[in-house]
């Protein structure tokens, strides 16, 4: 059950596997000054139209 | 361990008119006999889907456990098996009658087709160990011996009996491994019985087991990310064989300096074997190690020996 709840939070995008839980309170600046020099294998603005979803500080944090 | 019942007599001869028998034997599964806490490493049938079924969840459980005392460890298909016993032994006398005195020692030998040396290297270190066995049959038995109630347990091997071999090949024939083993005088024919195929819908037939993986010198490492390279045992000295396809839930990373674990954010395969770490910042001179995921079984066949990386 644990295995299944760490793949949940592991999102594949191009050749890349992002730990979801690591993009909280990220923007986007953020990642791209970070993943501008990895060579993801995906359009940079279009990865972080899907990792965004992530960066939402859950509420009484 | 008498075999004999002054008691109650000679055991019955009758049989059912359906029953299963062990097929040829296809593939070995080795395993260490004794689990840390001094158990028998066998498989509690209690453990089993309902109705005593072995499903895929028990053997991933089994051949991709993290602990790496208690892991099964599959051989590939296995090539002109003998499973025989030496004749009796037995005690002769002046009238050319005889007494039988014990059992000929069970010897067991087959060949791994297209084997080399690094599964050599790997069988060899084999030898040092107290070694159980189960033995997976051409009809997809599994194969042991239950010799206490509830369990399915792995057969004993002679101590220091375990003996592997590189066989080159020649003008006709393929290289090869050969294992060759002897089964405990501790151990009684009596006692094999099997999960018959019947009960097992996990893929035993031709399972794999864990491939190791070796960690190149991490390269470009900064406080927030490496790149590493890893590689298989196998292949050539100048052209080995990547393993390829892992991702960020694959590893697990530890400060070892901090002693907080350090959650990678991504991983990127870049290209086959060769991939890019990003983590969250971490301190100049901080060292990490990096390896398995903590969370068995693995979910791919690949066992990483750790790798530190020293942040500079």
């Amino acid at each position: 059950m644990k295995k299944l709840e760490l793949d949940n939070k592991v999102v594949t995008i191009g050749k890349t596997s992002f730990n979801t839980e690591n993009f909280v309170g990220m923007n986007k600046k953020e990642f791209m000054d970070i993943y501008s020099k990895v060579k993801i294998g995906y359009d940079l603005n279009d990865a972080w139209k899907i990792l965004s979803k992530y960066t939402k500080v859950p509420k009484g944090k | 361990m008498s075999l004999c019942k002054c008691d109650t007599g000679g055991g019955n001869l009758g049989r059912p008119n359906c029953f299963g028998v062990f097929d040829v034997t296809k593939q070995a599964i080795l395993v260490e006999y004794y689990t840390p806490s001094g158990a028998v490493n066998g498989i509690d049938i209690s453990l089993l889907s309902a109705g005593g079924v072995l499903d895929q969840a028990f053997l991933d459980s089994k051949v991709k456990d993290l602990n790496s005392k208690t892991r099964w460890y599959p051989t590939p298909e296995l090539k002109n098996i003998t499973d025989e016993r030496a004749d009796d032994i037995t005690e002769e006398f002046e009238d050319t009658s005889s007494v039988f005195i014990q059992e000929g020692a069970r010897t067991f030998n087959g060949l791994i087709i297209k084997g080399d040396p690094v599964l050599l290297g790997n069988l060899q270190s084999w030898r040092c160990l107290t070694v159980g066995v189960f033995f997976i049959d051409k009809s997809g038995n599994l194969i042991g011996k239950q010799t206490r109630a509830g369990y399915l347990d792995p057969i004993l091997l002679q101590d220091e009996s375990f003996s592997p071999a590189l066989i080159k090949g020649t003008d006709t024939t393929k290289q090869k491994n050969s294992i060759k083993f002897i089964v405990s005088q501790l151990e009684n024919d009596a006692n094999l019985t099997m999960i018959e195929g019947a009960k097992i819908t996990a893929n035993l037939l031709g399972v794999s087991g864990l491939i190791d993986v070796f960690a190149e010198t991490p390269t470009n490492i900064t406080t927030t990310g490496f790149d590493v390279v890893l590689n298989t045992g196998f292949g050539g000295i100048t052209s080995p064989i990547v393993a390829e396809g892992l991702t960020a839930s694959d590893f697990s990373i530890f400060n070892e300096t901090t002693q907080l674990a350090v959650v990678p954010t991504s991983v990127t395969e870049v290209s086959a074997g060769n991939y890019t770490f990003v983590i969250p910042a971490q301190t100049s001179l901080d060292v990490l190690t990096v390896s398995n995921t903590l969370i068995s079984p693995l979910t791919k066949n690949y066992d990483l020996t750790p790798f530190t990386v020293a942040i500079p």
